[in-house]
This record gives C-alpha cells, structure tokens and sequence, in this order.
C-alpha cells in the first residue's frame, strides 16, 4: 500500500469500523513509515477539533424559545404560498396553444385577398403564378366562408403570438427557479 | 508499532445537542419522532409540530450557517438559519413520506447559505469580518486554552479557504454525524463524489493545520 491509500484507509477509519484485512495492512504500514503514523495521530485530533469547533458554533442553549418564537412569528404573518400548481402565466401547454393559435390565424390576416379558382391572373399573388398552382375548389368554399364569416384582424393574432410568447418566458423563468431549488 | 487503537465514537456529535432547558426537554421527550413530525406539517400545515422540529434543530442550523459562512457573527448566521427554516416551511410539499428529515432540512440550509455566499461574492465590501472569538473553557489551563483558541481560529481560516462544495459536505460530517448516504442526499452528489470531497477537505485542513494537531 502506498501512503495515499494508508491515508484514504486512515480517515476512512474515522467513519466505519475497518475491517481485519485493512487493519493489518494498515498495521503494516504504519510499522514502517514515520509521515503514516503522524496522519494517523493527526486526523482523529483534527476530527475531535472540528466537532468541537462546529459544536460551538450553535450559540447558546437560553435563547431557543425566542429564536423558534420569530421563526414562528415569521411563518405566520405572511400570507400564504402561491400553490405549487402550475400557474396561468407560466403553463406550457398555454403557452404552446396560444403560439399554435397565432400560427394558424396568421394567414386569414394576412393574406384575406387568397383567390378561389376561377379568379382572374391579376389578383393572384406572384409565387402562385410562378408555380401555376391555385387553390381547388373545396379549399375555395371553404376559405370563402373564412373571410365572409370571419373577421381576423392582424392585432388579433400579433396578441395571441405576444401572450404566448410570455407565457412561455414566465414557464422559462419557473423553470429556472424551480432548478436553483435543488443543490447542483 | 504503535497500538492500533481505532477511534471510537469520535465523530458522535450528538451529545453536543442534548437539550438543557425544560422545553428543550419537553420536546426532546416527545415520542413523534423527526420525520412523523415533518409529514404533519406536510400534511396539515401544523405549525405546533413545526415549532418543535426548529426547536430540535436550532443549534445545528446555526452551527452549519454560523460554519458555512464563515466571516459572520452569530447574529447574522441566526438570521440565515431563521430564513432556512422559513423555507423549509414554505417548501414542506417536497418533504416525501419515508424520506429522512434531516438531509431534506440540511439541504434547504446549505442552499440559503450557498445563496448569502454568493450574494457575498458579489458585494464585497459588504462582508463582515472579525467574529467574536469562542471564550476559553471555565477552569482550563491558561495555556492549553490559548493553543485551542489558537488551532481553532487556524481552523477557521482553513474551513474558510475550502471551496463551498468541500466546507459544506465537511461540515455535515462533523456537524450531526451524517453518513455519507445523508450527505449524498443533502447536497445531491453521488456517495463517491462525497466521499472524494470529504477526504480531500480533510487533507487540506491537516496540511493548513501543520503543528497544531501534534501531541
């Protein structure tokens, strides 16, 4: 064993009962090598030392009454904590459905001028007279009663898009705090 | 050879907490044990059965922050301690049933001191130094009193200079007797990476402590 290991034995011996076999290669060592024996010495002395020295650190028997009174006094006097549900502001599932909401409402405001078949070359827009596409004609019905019966104006969908958005930086925010909560 | 006389008991620190006052005693003579305690203020909020727990663990919460943050008073180390168990309250859904109370509480008190130290870190100027040095023990000898006051203030300077991680899992070993499964447990580490901490912390503090711990 060399004097890493007998040290690693040593302190372990300060915290379990070692076993025979690393007693008498421990025994062994210490035999023969002077810095062993002197860490053998040395670290139940600094362990005695420093239990001591924590001990201290816990001020004075008499006061406990009142330093448990102002803990209690602290707990009662706040309101509440906010419950650990997941909040409004905050969810992720809100947050992703108001994205998805914006998403799907943005082209009804933005592009209300879609033409049906059958319109006429001008009012297509360019990149549908460059792919020679146009829509067919159950997509036609179906988007004429859109814009007849549905009115989305842009500031409906910027709205959906910014409160999903600060949904999600709140759920971000959360997060974030929830992970500081535990000890890296 | 020198005789292989293993250290026992060296580390039991808990006759250091053995309540004195009567209502310490009280406490103390409750038969609810830590942990059937903390699942009631789970459970219904009971802030009698939360006071006792503070009463339990008063002195060894203010030793770990009093230890942790090192250049503080013990006024200031109080008030971390009040703000852990304030915490610990407000946290009290976490506490799981079956789960062993004092590393969930360690663990809320080491983050709060974490906290302070940082908070430190940032605002230098604002850290207390100078604390009250520990009265010498009634009826010792003038002289092994000084060497006391002396390794212990070396001692302090030491534990001071150890990164935040090593002081704290240091500190838990010595502070309640913690296994190394508890401090895992309280610091969320692997045993090993406790372990390594734990017997590095301990060699940097023989070395800082050279002439001090001799016979």
């Amino acid at each position: 064993m060399n004097c890493l290991q007998v040290d690693n034995l040593i302190q372990t011996s300060l915290d379990r009962v070692l076993t025979l076999s690393e007693k008498e290669r421990l025994a062994d060592h210490l035999e023969t090598c002077a810095g062993c024996r002197a860490a053998w010495n040395e670290h139940p002395r600094l362990a005695r030392l420093a239990g001591r020295w924590v001990a201290e650190a816990g001020g004075s028997r008499e006061n406990g009454d009142v330093f448990t009174a102002q803990v209690l006094a602290q707990i009662t006097s706040r309101p509440a904590p906010v419950s650990p549900s997941a909040p409004l502001w905050g969810h992720p599932l809100a947050a992703m459905g108001l994205l998805l909401a914006a998403l799907a409402l943005l082209p009804l405001s933005v592009w209300p001028d879609l033409p049906t078949v059958g319109a006429s070359a001008h009012a297509l827009p360019g990149w549908l007279l460059a792919n020679g596409r146009a829509l067919p004609a159950d997509m036609a019905a179906i988007w004429a009663t859109a814009q007849s019966g549905l009115v989305v104006p842009s500031w409906l969908w910027s709205a959906l898009l910014v409160a999903g958005a600060v949904n999600g930086l709140f759920y971000a925010r959360l997060t974030q705090s929830r992970r500081k909560e535990s000890v890296s | 050879m020198p005789e292989l006389v293993l250290p026992s008991g060296i580390l039991s620190s808990m006759a250091a907490w053995r309540p004195e006052s009567a209502r310490e005693e009280a406490s103390a003579r409750d038969e609810a044990s830590d942990e059937a305690l903390a699942e009631r203020v789970c459970a219904t909020g009971d802030v009698a059965a939360f006071g006792l727990l503070v009463t339990r663990y008063r002195r060894r919460v203010v030793a770990l922050a009093r230890r942790m943050l090192t250049a503080v008073g013990t006024e200031e180390a109080e008030d971390v301690a009040q703000e852990a168990f304030v915490a610990a309250y407000d946290k009290r859904a976490s506490f799981q049933r079956g789960q062993p109370f004092r590393p969930w509480l360690y663990r809320i008190a080491v983050n709060r001191c974490l906290d302070r130290l940082r908070a430190q870190a940032r605002r230098p100027g604002m850290v207390e130094y100078g604390t009250v040095p520990e009265p010498a023990l009634a009826g010792a000898d003038p002289i092994d009193a000084l060497l006391t006051e002396e390794s212990e203030a070396r001692l302090q300077d030491a534990v001071a200079a150890l990164p935040p991680k090593l002081r704290a899992v240091f500190l838990l070993r010595h502070l309640d007797d913690l296994s190394y499964e508890e401090i895992a447990a309280a610091l969320g580490l692997p045993i090993g990476t406790v372990k390594t901490h734990l017997f590095r912390a301990r060699a940097q503090l023989r070395q800082a402590l050279t002439g001090y711990l001799e016979p």
